[in-house]
């Protein structure tokens, strides 16, 4: 770490220094995670001090993609915008060319997490995606990161009042990983009052690179955020999402599917912070597990004091296949007022021998009954997203499950 | 000639003997009802027909057209043409009607090159036949159904997959009269001389739709009374218990 | 005083001092006060003064001295309430007391059965006092067995006098399911250990009635440190209650008891413990249970009142076909926190828990589900099915749940489910729409609420429970 200290300092004209020394000085004073809570330290993801400090001294250079052929709006290689479409109402700009146009709550929302801090602290590349007002518009981003390289971004998108906005992002690397990167990413999203965003996002990078990725959400009075997440590459992956539900009557929804496989260790975390009046939160995420793989579910329903006449649920449930696969799940519920609704569940559990009975009564062989289920399993998700390439990418994912 | 024999049949559930000699056989165009009182093992019965893995066969056969099915997987015994209409099917989150239906079709009737419009048509035409909306194709299976749904589907999926012996396992329970009446049509439009059915009751509010040719009382794992629809009648009235073993 | 740094310079402070600890792993930022000294409170003498006065065997005091090594080197736990409210220096780890032990009612002195009478169970006394041990202060002093049971093999008595008597059959059991080394509060039960009883059911033994053991604490500021041990060898069945009512102490007062249970093979085991400590009382037992081939194992328990209560229940599942079930009932008050659980480690095939778990907060009280729930590879077809209900009465009535669910079994079937909610207007109508006043329509519904665990309670305790939980939500006034 000394060495990106030193790197910092370089930085001094970045009119974002403060907030990265702020955000630096955090990451100094969280301690790592000891989970002394649990006697399985081991199983966690792990993100060495090695990873992390690539990830913080690595600069993401330029990534040269071909925009052709893409089925994309917007292409962006290693963080820079490769190319894209014009759209009415959407502006996208590399976020280091927009640092003086950001509205000053950007640098108010410095992040809750260690990894968190450290990337707000790092990045040098990143998008700054900016809808009007009443809009309605649909963007499809396709991002692709050097297989090789470390480094962090940063993005931001801002909804703007009462639009209606369906976003899919799709992360994928390019050429061969080597050498252990480690990309961090941290996306912060503002919404309008009254607005509504779908952002369908997808994770697929090679299994050479350890991913850490935050999505953190501030919603306004109204506002509807429902987020489709889906993490299936990458060894080691860390994946946080929170919203913070600050304006009364907002929505949050959340549909996630991990899947993880030979030796990767996956860990989501889900949570809802909710603040304002009559919000409502509800959290459903779905696992598979095969190979040595592990994957965890965590999150939090957070119901603070003055969020009255809330609701919050928290569902997941991790299909875990294999002999050599670990599954593991900690949602939790916090609730600081009694004028709530809430209730968490989770459950881990091959695939349920009764609906395997079912199928195979109707004719249906063993392996083709699982592979059903398994299917079903993750299309109770992803159906309700309002995104066909979305849901067709996934169904591939489902399909790909070697039973 | 369709004809499912079962000789002598002993099963049991986590070590406990339920079923304790059962004999009877089912052939084309005949309708058996098999009732007895609660615990009696008739659900049992249904379960280690279809080859439920929790229901561990301890002895006699189940044959079907001369093929032994007691040892055989649940999709062999379906391929081979046995249907259980299950008394509380699950539900399977996810998995499409649709699919599920096409997919089950193909296995059993590999032989019918029906197109997938066509076969989609069949379905939409007998799910307004048992009285389920067409909407029901995109539905997963049994996924938030009521208990008349699902027996409503179980009747569907009969009269698509076409078996050769159909075992219904509490049919009527959860129906109401109009749906108990939709039901028993499509039961007796699929009744012909190639299809043999088993009705497992406890009351015999189905059999005053349906006329069974054969009426068996279990009780205690064992058949005990063997008779035709008077049978029936005279549980109705009195009961079970003047039978004695 | 700390002279302000700029940010520049605490970064390079920070960075400056991450690179001398590379070796312990950023372990400096933890930084945990030694809040304990040895001093006036608990030193080595005071341990072998405890080991002297009991005349105890060579071994156990040399346990009680390792114990309390580790107690010193043991950092406090910080992931859960906080502890710095503990007073070390000011708590007694040792009272005897000064009344002989006592063979039969009769001999015991009045004043205590004065305050057996103040516990409101007068009915108890008579039906089961003859066969239980009644703890008063740190030590038993009234200790009565059964004949029956004695000529089965039964083994019932304070664990001091078992230490006496039945040395090697305490050796055998004493500190292995829990060691000492398991937490910072083991340790220390294991260096002032006192009192505590100690059960041993033979082979085959079957007993019906429920043995119990009342405990009281009501010397301000004593440390009760009871370590109890309930051994079901093969085959046995028991039924095991601990009753704890403590009276109300202005002071804070700690409490960290040992209780060890072996569940042999084929045995079947309930421990049922009702507590209801002063609100000022830390209450940090360490509970445990091995539980082998075809055991069963319950554990029941209510706990009410406390300033903080840390207790967790654990049931080790060791052999094929073993049991555990886990009920418990925390209520919160004002001022209170309760951070309760259960853990149930699968370490075997065909293994099943049930975990089960009521919480209810009342004003600014918070009541915390923290649980562990593993599946070892190789639990074959193993169940567990965990739910965790809270109650929150008033508008800042916290609850949190922490479940922790760690399965490596892909044959292994695990489900949780956690709800939190209030007093429904809905329920609170209806009753009211038929006659009842509004505090009876709660306490109606709160008991309704807590009925699950309740009827597995034993009567006389469910009684007490329905009574100090109205008693509870009385003192509100007006509910919801």
């Amino acid at each position: 770490m000394e060495q990106f200290s030193d790197l910092l300092k370089t930085r001094l004209k970045d009119p974002a220094y403060d907030f990265r020394q702020d955000s630096f000085l955090n990451y100094l004073k969280t301690p790592r995670r000891t989970h002394k809570e649990s006697p399985t330290v081991k199983d966690y993801v792990d993100f060495s001090e090695k990873d992390l400090e690539n990830m913080a001294t690595g600069i993401y250079g330029k990534l040269d993609l071909e925009p052709g052929g893409r089925d994309c709006d917007i292409l962006i290689g290693n963080g820079q915008i490769v190319s894209k479409k014009e759209l009415k109402g959407v502006k996208i700009s590399n976020i280091e060319e927009s640092l003086d146009d950001l509205p000053p709550a950007v640098w108010e929302k410095k992040g809750k997490d260690r990894e968190e801090f450290l990337i707000n602290a790092s990045w040098n590349t990143g998008y700054f995606l900016n809808i009007q007002k009443d809009r309605e518009v649909k963007v499809t981003i396709d991002a692709y990161n050097n297989g090789s390289d470390s480094g962090s971004e940063k993005n931001i998108i801002f909804i703007g009042a009462f639009s209606k906005v369906n976003i899919i992002e799709s992360r994928y690397t390019e050429g061969e990983a080597k050498g252990n990167p480690t990309q961090g990413k941290a996306t912060y999203i503002f919404m309008g009052e009254g607005s509504t965003l779908e952002y369908n996002y997808l994770q697929d990078k090679s299994t050479g690179v350890s991913d850490i990725t935050f999505v953190r959400t501030y919603q306004e009075k109204s506002s509807t955020f429902k987020i489709f997440h889906i993490n299936h590459g990458s060894g080691k992956l860390l994946f946080v999402n929170e919203s913070t539900q600050e304006g009364n009557e907002s929505d949050y929804r959340v549909f996630g599917a991990s899947f993880s496989n030979g030796r990767q260790s996956i860990d989501v975390r889900d949570s809802s912070f909710q603040i304002g009046k009559s919000t409502s939160a509800d959290i459903q995420v779905r696992g598979v597990v095969k190979g040595s793989s592990s994957t965890i579910h965590r999150g939090n329903v957070d119901i603070e004091l003055p969020s009255v006449l809330s609701s919050g649920f928290y569902d997941s449930k991790i299909l875990l296949l294999s002999k050599e696969g670990y599954a593991n799940s900690k949602p939790g519920l916090i609730i600081r007022n009694n004028n709530t609704r809430s209730k968490h569940g989770s459950a881990i559990s091959n695939v349920d021998k009764e609906q395997i009975l079912y199928l195979e009564s109707r004719g249906i062989d063993e392996k083709t009954s699982t592979m059903l289920i398994t299917g079903g399993f993750i299309e109770s998700i992803i159906e309700k997203s309002n995104n066909e390439k979305f849901i067709e990418t996934v169904r591939e994912y489902s399909k790909d499950i070697n039973f | 000639m369709v004809e499912l024999k079962i000789t002598n049949l002993r099963a049991s559930v986590e070590g406990k003997e339920i079923l304790k000699g059962v004999d009877f056989d089912v052939k084309g165009g005949e309708i058996h009802a098999l009732m007895g009182p609660n615990g009696a093992g008739k659900s049992t019965l249904g379960n280690v027909l279809i080859g439920h893995p929790n229901y561990a066969i301890e002895g006699g056969s189940i044959m079907l057209d001369g093929n032994n099915l007691t040892e055989k997987t649940p999709e062999e015994r379906a391929r081979a043409g046995l249907f259980l209409a299950f008394q509380s099917p699950i539900s399977i989150p996810g998995v499409k009607i649709s699919s599920f239906l096409r997919t089950a079709y193909k296995q059993l009737h590999p032989e019918d090159k029906v197109t997938v419009t066509e076969f989609f048509n069949r379905v939409k035409e007998h799910l307004r036949f048992v009285g389920l909306d067409e909407s029901f194709m995109s539905r997963s299976v049994n996924d938030g159904f009521s208990g008349g749904e699902r027996k409503r589907f179980e009747i569907l999926q009969m009269a698509i997959l076409k078996p050769k012996i159909v075992v219904l396992d509490e049919i009527d329970s959860g129906l109401d009269v109009d749906a108990l009446r939709l039901v028993a049509e499509e039961i007796i439009k699929y009744h012909n001389s190639e299809v043999g059915f088993l009705i497992i009751t406890h009351y015999q509010r189905i059999l005053r739709n349906i006329d069974p040719d054969f009426v068996h009382i279990l009780m205690n794992g064992k058949i005990v009374r063997n008779g035709d629809k008077s049978l029936a009648l005279k549980i109705e009235e009195e009961g079970y218990d003047w039978i004695k073993e | 005083m700390e002279v302000e740094l700029s940010k520049e310079e605490e970064i390079e402070r920070l960075v400056e001092s991450l690179k001398d600890s590379k070796s312990s792993d950023w372990e400096f930022h933890d930084k945990y006060n030694p809040i304990y000294s040895t001093g006036k409170g608990l030193n080595k003498s005071v341990v072998e003064e405890i080991s002297e006065i009991k005349k105890e065997p060579d071994w156990m005091r040399r346990m009680r001295l390792k114990a309390l090594e580790i107690f010193q080197s043991k950092p406090m736990p910080t992931w859960g309430p906080d502890l710095s409210g503990i007073d070390w220096e000011n708590t007694t780890y040792y009272n005897r007391p000064d009344e002989r032990k006592s063979q039969n009612w009769d001999d015991v002195p009045d004043q205590i059965k004065d305050t057996f009478q103040k516990l409101g169970i007068p009915e108890m006394e008579q039906k089961y006092l003859a066969g239980s041990v009644a703890q008063y202060e740190s030590e038993g002093v009234y200790h009565s067995l059964k004949k029956v049971w004695e000529d089965k093999g039964v083994v019932f008595m304070d664990l001091d006098s078992a230490v006496k008597n039945h040395p090697d059959l305490v050796k055998d059991y004493f500190c292995k399911a829990v060691p000492f080394t398991d937490n910072k509060f083991a340790a220390l039960n294991g260096a002032v250990w006192s009192g505590g009883s100690f059960l041993y059911v033979p082979k085959g033994v079957h007993i019906d009635m429920p043995l119990q053991t009342y405990f009281r604490m009501n010397n301000e500021s004593t440390g009760q440190f009871e370590h109890t041990i309930v051994v079901g060898d093969e085959g046995s069945k028991v039924h095991y209650i601990e009753g704890c009512t403590a009276p109300r102490w202005d002071k804070d007062s700690l409490h960290s008891a040992i209780v060890e249970i072996y569940a042999q093979r084929d045995s079947d085991v309930r421990y049922t413990s009702v507590q209801n400590w002063s609100k000022s009382v830390y209450n940090m037992p360490t509970k445990r249970a091995w539980v082998d081939e075809r055991a069963k194992m319950e554990w029941v328990g209510g706990s009410l009142g406390s300033k903080i209560t840390m207790i967790y229940p654990s049931s080790y599942l060791r052999g094929p076909y073993a049991s555990t079930s886990n009920l418990n009932i925390s209520l919160a008050g004002a001022g209170t926190v309760k951070d309760t659980g259960a853990k149930a480690i699968h370490m075997a095939p065909h293994t099943t828990s049930k975990i089960i778990a009521k919480s209810i907060s009342i004003e600014d009280g918070k009541a915390i589900y923290r649980g562990l729930l593993r599946m070892n590879k190789g639990a074959v077809d193993s169940r567990s099915k965990v739910q965790c209900d809270a109650l929150l009465i008033n508008d800042d009535s916290q609850s949190l749940t922490f479940p922790h669910d760690e399965i490596y079994e892909p044959t292994a079937t695990f489900s949780h489910e956690a709800s939190v909610g209030k007093i429904g207007t809905e329920e609170l109508t209806y009753l009211r729409s038929r006659g009842l006043s509004e505090d009876e329509a709660s306490s109606m519904i709160v008991l309704g609420f807590l009925d699950d665990v309740m009827k597995e309670i034993p009567m006389e305790f469910a009684i007490e429970m329905n009574r100090l939980v109205k008693l509870e939500m009385n003192k509100l006034g007006a509910v919801g």
